[in-house]
């Protein structure tokens, strides 16, 4: 059996086929996935002006609670009380409707407001589609990650003959090849994770139906339950909860745990009850959970920890998909790795277009998604800047405007320059208009830690634009690739 | 043990490194070491960081850590381009619909098919509900990959559609019957 012929043709003709209906939702998906890596640093850079610390005292969460209470009397099937050791160095107190921050004093401050992060977070888990249906179709996208990896392997005899080889220049044709190759075969084992569990948060519901039709009549809570512990039956006569016993219970029993959250299930109702979330050292389990009553009774340590394997392995699957695990550097690491992805993604439609043995629209039109994206995010968060519930506008109007505008490209070496330029451009207007916004907040961390990255990354890419007109013999011979016909001019 | 990560960083640059001299120079001995450095470099994760963490960690660095090589390997490439004509798109409505239904097998039947064998195949591991579930939740993106595949790689997808339907409707007896 010759492996090429028999093994690797049929392979690449697979992931050929795969990535033709794939890849520009693919994209999509990684590029907002890996943007989304930082989505707690964009919460902060939202609202700059926002006090940070790591520290909190029970008494202001007591009296952030009272105070919250008293304002909102409105029922809610939730309160919650966000510490600043989840991520966001910031006390929020919130209903299931609006969000407080909360001073040092127990006061409370500014509303929440973070839409344009909203906004990216649910491109990335729905593509701003109704979100049951849009959920499945990007986790069906995680299943479709995993055939690609196993057919790419497949398709790839010379993997280790071409495990070092980095061409660049010349028609584009070898460097997209090896950008390809390069990218997704030394990272096989995050594309694998991210296609496990990509694939879980929208294929759980159709999982959890099946197993529910077939062995509960029918009962999907049922199936849930067996997985996540299922809500305490308690009942209290009516009083505010006693979060700071419970507080310090946790303080005391897991000091080495990190609050994350503190929920009062059916608040103001005899069956209200506190959970506090506690993220766990060195384990990927979103958090061991403890419950009280309304006295701060601990009624049951939930046992994420140390229960069932199968329990354990699902409440992982948050951190290890979305790399938020072990701070900054799991964050970095997933985002180069995302960035990598996002980038194979787009080299296999370049592959595929250039050994095409014509040009059409489609030549212009996947340039333009690749920058396209990108720019659409910036713009919207410009949008945002002045008109928060515009933000989704912005993304979608800028997306499909670069896209129909491109359609009039006629050089696609050209349409290529002035798609990193508008990126560019973007960015910099980004970074002034949030200047005009935020005026002093802007030289807080929570605004340079994002500003700073993206004005750098605007500056590379426009070395990278200097770099091109600087060898200009270089790129003519390129252009007669996408100088157009004479055929589409007449 | 306090240094793990270091030594664990400079294991996995070790071993990246010693496949590199073995790519470039063809020899076995610095392969089989640069395998071994990176599997004792993932140990060493784990020593650092627990099996989680370090596991994550000692399977993902490797990917950023040989690019170190790779730069080295670039070669700049001259070469002119051929020119290609500019074509019109035009409508071909069998290909459309072909297409169409590879869209559909692809993200509808194989989502259903993959699902409904894996939890009929879960559903017999000697092991707890939760862990059945957790297996199953596993299986399925990796049953549908390979499935979805095997359909690409064949030239008659009338066998691997007609093998994903029996074995999708073999399962839902099992279940919803048997």
């Amino acid at each position: 059996m010759k492996f090429s012929q028999d093994i690797a043709k049929p392979a690449l003709n697979a992931h050929s086929l795969l990535g033709l209906v794939a890849s520009a939702i693919m994209y999509l998906i990684c590029l907002s996935g890996t943007v989304a890596v930082f989505h707690q640093e964009f919460e902060r850079w939202e609202q700059p002006q926002i006090e940070e610390t790591d520290t909190f005292s029970i008494a202001q969460l007591e009296r952030a609670y009272r105070t919250f209470d008293r304002r909102y009397p409105e029922p809610t099937d939730h309160m919650h009380i966000v510490f600043p050791t989840s991520g966001i160095p910031r006390v929020v107190m919130e209903n299931d409707h609006v969000a407080h921050f909360v001073y040092a004093d127990g006061q409370l401050g500014e509303t929440e407001s973070s839409d344009w992060t909203k906004m990216l977070v649910d491109f990335h888990l729905y593509l701003h589609l109704p979100k049951s249906f849009g959920m499945i179709l990007v986790s069906a996208f995680g299943a479709l990650l995993c055939a690609f990896v196993i057919s790419g392997l497949l398709a790839h005899p010379r993997i280790i003959k071409d495990a070092f080889r980095f061409r660049t220049g010349g028609t584009g044709l070898q460097q997209n090849i090896d950008l390809h190759n390069r990218f997704s075969v030394w990272a096989t084992p995050f594309h694998l994770m991210m296609g496990v569990t990509g694939a879980y948060f929208g294929l759980a519901g159709v999982f959890i139906l099946v197993i529910s039709s077939a062995f509960y009549a029918g009962d999907r809570q049922a199936v849930v339950d067996q997985v996540f512990a299922p809500e305490p039956s308690v009942s209290h006569p009516l009083k505010t909860p006693d979060i700071g016993r419970a507080i310090e219970y946790v303080q005391a029993n897991d000091p080495q745990g990190e609050l994350i959250f503190l929920t009062v299930h059916e608040p103001r109702t005899e069956g209200q009850f506190i959970e506090i979330y506690v993220k766990q050292p060195e384990r990927l389990i979103y958090s061991e959970n403890y419950r009280f009553d309304v006295n701060g009774e601990l009624i049951e340590r939930v046992g994420y920890r140390d229960g069932a394997l199968g329990s354990q392995v699902i409440y992982s699957l948050y951190r290890l998909h979305f790399g938020d695990f072990a701070g900054v550097p799991s964050k970095l690491l997933y985002f180069v790795l995302g960035m990598m992805l996002t980038a194979i993604s787009a080299t296999g439609i370049n592959i595929w277009l250039a050994k095409r043995k014509s040009r059409d629209l489609l030549n212009v039109l996947w340039p333009a998604l690749v920058w396209g994206a990108p720019t659409g995010l910036v713009f919207s968060a410009l949008v945002g800047l002045f008109a928060q519930s515009l933000a989704v506008w912005g993304l979608w109007v800028s997306i499909v405007s670069i896209l129909a505008l491109s359609c009039r490209a006629i050089d696609e070496h050209l349409l290529l320059t002035r798609l990193k330029k508008a990126l560019v451009v973007s960015i910099v207007l980004l970074v002034a208009g949030y200047l005009v916004v935020h005026g002093r907040a802007t030289l807080s961390l929570a605004a340079l830690q994002i500003n700073l990255p993206l004005l750098a990354i605007s500056g590379l890419i426009w070395l990278s634009i200097s770099g091109q007109k600087r060898h200009p013999e270089k790129n003519k011979e390129n252009q007669n690739v996408f100088i157009a016909n004479e055929n589409r001019l007449q | 043990m306090p240094y793990a990560i270091t030594l664990a960083v400079l294991t996995g640059l070790a071993g990246c490194a010693s496949l590199y001299v073995s790519w470039k120079k063809d020899n076995t001995i610095a392969g089989w070491s640069g395998w071994l450095m990176i599997t004792a470099s993932v140990w060493l994760w784990v020593l650092g960081q627990g099996i989680e963490y370090g596991l994550v960690a000692g399977l993902s660095l490797p990917a950023l850590f040989v690019w170190l090589f790779i730069v080295n390997e670039r070669k700049v490439q001259g070469g002119k381009a051929p020119h290609k004509p500019f074509g019109s798109w035009r409508w071909q409505g069998r290909k459309v619909l072909a297409n169409t239904g590879h869209v559909l097998f692809l993200l509808l039947v194989l989502m259903l098919a993959s699902t409904l064998i894996t939890v009929a195949l879960v559903h017999y591991l000697p092991v707890s509900e939760p862990t059945q579930m957790a297996a199953g939740i596993i299986l399925v993106p990796l049953l549908w990959g390979g499935l979805a595949v095997w359909y690409g790689m064949a030239e008659r997808k009338r066998g691997p559609l007609i093998s994903t339907l029996v074995g999708a409707l073999v399962s839902g007896i099992v279940l919803f019957v048997v």
